[in-house]
């Protein structure tokens, strides 16, 4: 982990300030030295999350690089997000929450029938989000990768298991990010009614933007 | 865990090739096909990604494999899953059960970071070749590039995860002679990129061959260990049938 870098927001008025609902897609560029809050608002919810290079798309957040650049699969204060090539495009500076995923991705109609039922189809689902709004930036599903659930809680066990259980989100857990590169950050507030990932009640969650002082 | 490897009748094989350390290579591969990889020489993490052939943005899902099947680590009987809940390929033998879905390609930065620099002026054909360029090269065979390319399965390496989630890897627990057969469920395009691996501490290039065989697999049984793998596979499989069935319309067999 390199050194860390301190911001103290509590001064500061944040420039975007919005509560978004559950099972909505968000976006929003973040611009360098910007800083992104996300406020789980009532715990428990996962806030799957994708990222952009704002000024070249094609330069997108990598689980495998971000894994591999902290040599461990949880997110947590001081985390790089790392691109595609290699770039750092965001870093974590405070997280109240100390466990966010990077394995499980993103929740799909498609994978809902082979997780749960075939007659989940017509579920709403994270990827059908991303898939909107990405079409209304013209963008598309080629776009779309691994991306981190924050606030969600996937431990492996020693052979692997992988457990999607219970957060151990409160009401009010907060990340907080700063931007070193314009980075164009895509939310879907996750609706999964199928896993205790949202504790069984999808519920809203809070993003701020904050300017550098 | 099958350790005896199963001899061929020669008039099942395809294609017979091998991959040298450093190389490339893709193929499409039928539905019903099986790739057979041969770890001849021990080598440690040969990165893979794989694409429906007739919509090639549906692709191998890290997050869906290990999801769907909730475990992070690959063997006998598990799948390689797309985006879109369907099976692009399943493992139907696997001597080794070490392969890694977390930590992704090599970069040139990566490679030359530990190896030094190996380009072509001073290395010639022996040039130190990473991944992601590997996979640009090769994905650019077919008309696409660097949003296509996805976190991809490193097969034969021994990546695992601690209790506090931390990566551990570990050097040359893959015996030579390890092998792989992967059956297309699909119709499928396999990309194969033979470099080092990402966490590798050796300071030199040294990447071995691996032996790649595609044959006429046997026909799916009903209790196939890979469909009946789980309530979850057998969706899967379902899903993947029915998708399938576009093409054999007229009984003709693809």
């Amino acid at each position: 982990m390199s050194e860390m870098i301190t911001v103290d927001l509590t001064l500061n008025e944040p420039i975007y300030d919005e509560t978004i609902p559950a099972g909505e897609p968000w976006y929003h560029v973040v611009k360098a030295g910007e800083v992104l809050r996300i406020v789980d608002l009532e715990g428990c919810q996962a806030v799957d999350t994708l990222f952009y290079n704002a000024n070249d798309v094609t330069e997108r957040y990598s689980a495998p690089q971000t894994i591999v650049r902290q040599k461990n699969i949880f997110v947590e204060t001081g985390t790089e997000l790392v691109s595609n090539l290699g770039n750092t495009m965001m870093k974590v500076i405070s997280d109240t929450c100390g466990r966010h995923d990077t394995l499980g991705g993103a929740c799909s109609a498609e994978s809902n029938t082979v997780r749960y039922a075939l007659d989940k189809l017509d579920m709403h689902s994270c990827r059908d989000n991303y898939l909107l709004a990405l079409g209304q930036m013209g963008m598309d599903k080629r776009d779309l990768v691994s991306n981190i659930n924050f606030f969600m809680n996937v431990p492996v066990e020693a052979d692997g298991t992988l457990a999607i259980i219970d957060g151990i989100s409160t009401p009010g857990s907060t990340i907080e990010l700063i931007a070193l590169m314009d980075t164009l950050v895509l939310i879907s507030n996750c609706p999964q009614l199928n896993n205790p990932c949202n504790a069984f009640n999808p519920t809203p969650v809070r993003l701020s933007i904050y300017k550098p002082f | 865990m099958s350790t005896m490897m199963k001899p061929l009748s020669p008039e099942t094989i395809l294609f017979d090739e091998v991959l040298p350390g450093g190389g490339r290579w893709s193929k499409i591969i039928r539905k019903g096909q099986v790739l057979r990889i041969l770890n001849t020489e021990a080598t440690s993490g040969l990165s893979a990604l794989f694409y429906n052939v007739h919509e090639r943005t549906e692709r191998y899902n890290a997050a869906d494999t290990v999801k769907v099947q909730y475990n992070a680590y690959l063997k006998q009987g598990k799948a390689l899953y797309s985006d879109m809940g369907r099976i692009l390929m399943s493992i139907i033998t696997d001597s080794c059960e070490t392969h890694d879905t977390v930590c992704g390609y090599t970069m040139a930065a990566d490679v030359e970071k530990l190896c030094g620099l190996g380009n072509y002026q001073n290395k010639r054909n022996c040039y130190y070749k990473n991944d992601f360029d590997n996979f640009l090269v090769e994905v650019g065979k077919y008309g696409m590039g660097r949003r296509d390319i996805m976190p991809c399965l490193n097969l034969f390496a021994d990546a695992k995860i601690g209790e506090r989630g931390e990566l551990i890897f570990r050097e040359d627990t893959v015996p030579a002679g390890s092998y792989i057969e992967l059956r297309a469920e699909m119709d499928v395009l396999i990309i194969l990129s033979n470099t080092v691996h990402i966490l590798s501490s050796k300071d030199t290039y040294d990447v071995k061959p691996v032996s790649l065989t595609v044959y006429q697999g046997d026909a799916v049984a009903e209790d196939d260990i890979c469909v009946i793998d789980s309530e979850r596979s057998e969706r899967a499989f379902v899903n993947t049938r029915n998708y399938m069935k576009q093409f054999t319309q007229g009984g003709g067999n693809v």
